[in-house]
């Protein structure tokens, strides 16, 4: 990095603050806009994100921003960091989507769409803890209209 | 966290869920409206393009869209590539006599596909068949269009277009068929299946005493052609013939008169 290197401070929605550098911070396009708009004067509020999350997104950027880090290196990475409980790839997601970092985003998504591919309603809801709301009846008629997708 | 352990994975910004609703196969589109009916309103995504959209229930897998005089059109979903496709069939022309069979052999259909992902047409140059648009019962079967066909080099045949295959394909017809009738394709037990009607000229009467009913035992096998007309458990009625099979083998055709006089 060079001698000018600028640091960020970002609040996250629990008061916590975090120092980054602002070279790291703008994979962020949200943050970006805000830096080149000249509206960061001292710290930027991430209302919608928490703490818990944003160290695994800045845990995220470090890595992705690592000079010469390999490929493979990363791939490892990015397969080992979306191999968390559904709740941290939700709240993961949000952070993603608010702060605009398409590429996380994207890879957060695919994780999302891996968990869900080929899997019965049965596996889908035990992979992300959803109750069962039909009726023994009600499920019988809907996979009866939808035999099809059960072959 | 205890507010977002609460919600659902899937209950996220619509932008972020189409985004992955996008990539799903449409099976798993349909797997998921089956996994909670609170959770997993997507009723709201079928107002998307139909690009992204799953196939409808009664849509699946295939559809025919229109039947005219001189186009057949067909649509269906490709549950590979979550695309939309249609199947065009132009009559090549009324350039042959009605009921010469030696000369319509001799006219080729002119036969596309629509991509909807695309927004293109491809022209199927090799099929060398006619598709007879007014004798063109057709069945679907295998996830594939089943119509009836001439070939170029004479006699008939079974054109069938898979839309998750992208592939048009001749199958053999039974051999030994009086030319005294018309012919229908049908599914008769999950096997592919052709009934021939005797049909008295002029008035072009169904006669329900010269019904033969031809199973392809083996798909896609010449051989396995087998006359029955035993034990009728008909899961299709054969298309633009109204027949009506019931099942202690009791046929009864019924025809609309003025659909043929």
């Amino acid at each position: 990095m060079s001698s000018s290197t600028k640091f960020l401070t970002l609040k996250t929605c629990d008061d916590k603050k975090f120092v980054l550098d602002e070279a790291i911070a703008v994979r962020s396009q949200t943050i970006k806009n805000m830096v080149e708009d000249d509206c960061v004067s001292n710290v930027i509020p991430l209302p919608n994100v928490d703490s818990k999350t944003m160290t695994k997104v800045i845990e995220y950027w470090k890595k992705h921003s690592e000079e010469g880090i390999s490929k493979d290196m990363l791939m490892d990475f990015d397969k080992a960091f979306v191999k968390v409980h559904h709740s941290i790839l939700h709240a993961l997601i949000l952070a993603a989507n608010f702060l605009n970092d398409k590429e996380m985003l994207d890879m957060m998504c695919q994780e999302v769409v891996d968990r869900i591919k080929g899997k019965t309603p049965e596996e889908i809801r035990k992979e992300f803890d959803i109750k069962n709301d039909f009726t023994p009846e009600e499920e019988e008629e809907i996979r009866k209209e939808n035999a099809w997708a059960f072959e | 966290m205890e507010e977002v352990e609460e919600k659902s994975i899937i209950e996220l910004l619509d932008d972020v869920m189409i985004d992955i609703l996008k990539r799903l196969p449409a099976r798993s589109l349909i797997r998921l409206k089956c996994v909670s009916k609170r959770k997993y309103q997507l009723r709201e995504f079928w107002e998307l393009p139909p690009s992204i959209l799953p196939p409808l229930a009664h849509l699946s897998p295939t559809k025919e869209l229109a039947y005219l005089v001189d186009m057949t059109v067909g649509i269906g979903f490709d549950t590979n590539t979550n695309d939309y496709k249609v199947v065009r069939i132009l009559d090549p022309g009324n350039e042959y006599e009605f009921e010469d069979f030696d000369n319509k052999s001799k006219h080729l259909s002119k036969v596309e596909v629509y991509y909807l992902s695309t927004n293109s047409w491809r022209k199927v140059e090799d099929l060398e068949c006619l598709i007879d648009p007014l004798h063109c019962s057709y069945v679907l079967f295998k996830r594939a269009y089943h119509w009836r066909g001439y070939l170029k080099e004479g006699g008939n045949c079974i054109v069938t277009f898979d839309f998750n295959a992208d592939l048009f394909q001749k199958l053999p017809y039974p051999e030994g068929i009086a030319r005294n009738g018309r012919e229908s394709l049908f599914v008769l037990n999950q096997t592919l299946a052709l009934i021939h009607f005797t049909v008295n000229f002029p008035q072009e009467v169904l006669v329900d005493q010269s019904i033969d009913i031809w199973v392809m035992k083996k798909y896609g096998v010449r051989e396995s052609w087998v006359k029955e007309l035993i034990d009728l458990h008909m899961s299709c009625v054969p298309n633009s013939w109204e027949a009506m099979l019931c099942k202690e083998s009791l046929i009864s055709i019924k025809k609309e008169r003025d659909k043929w006089s």
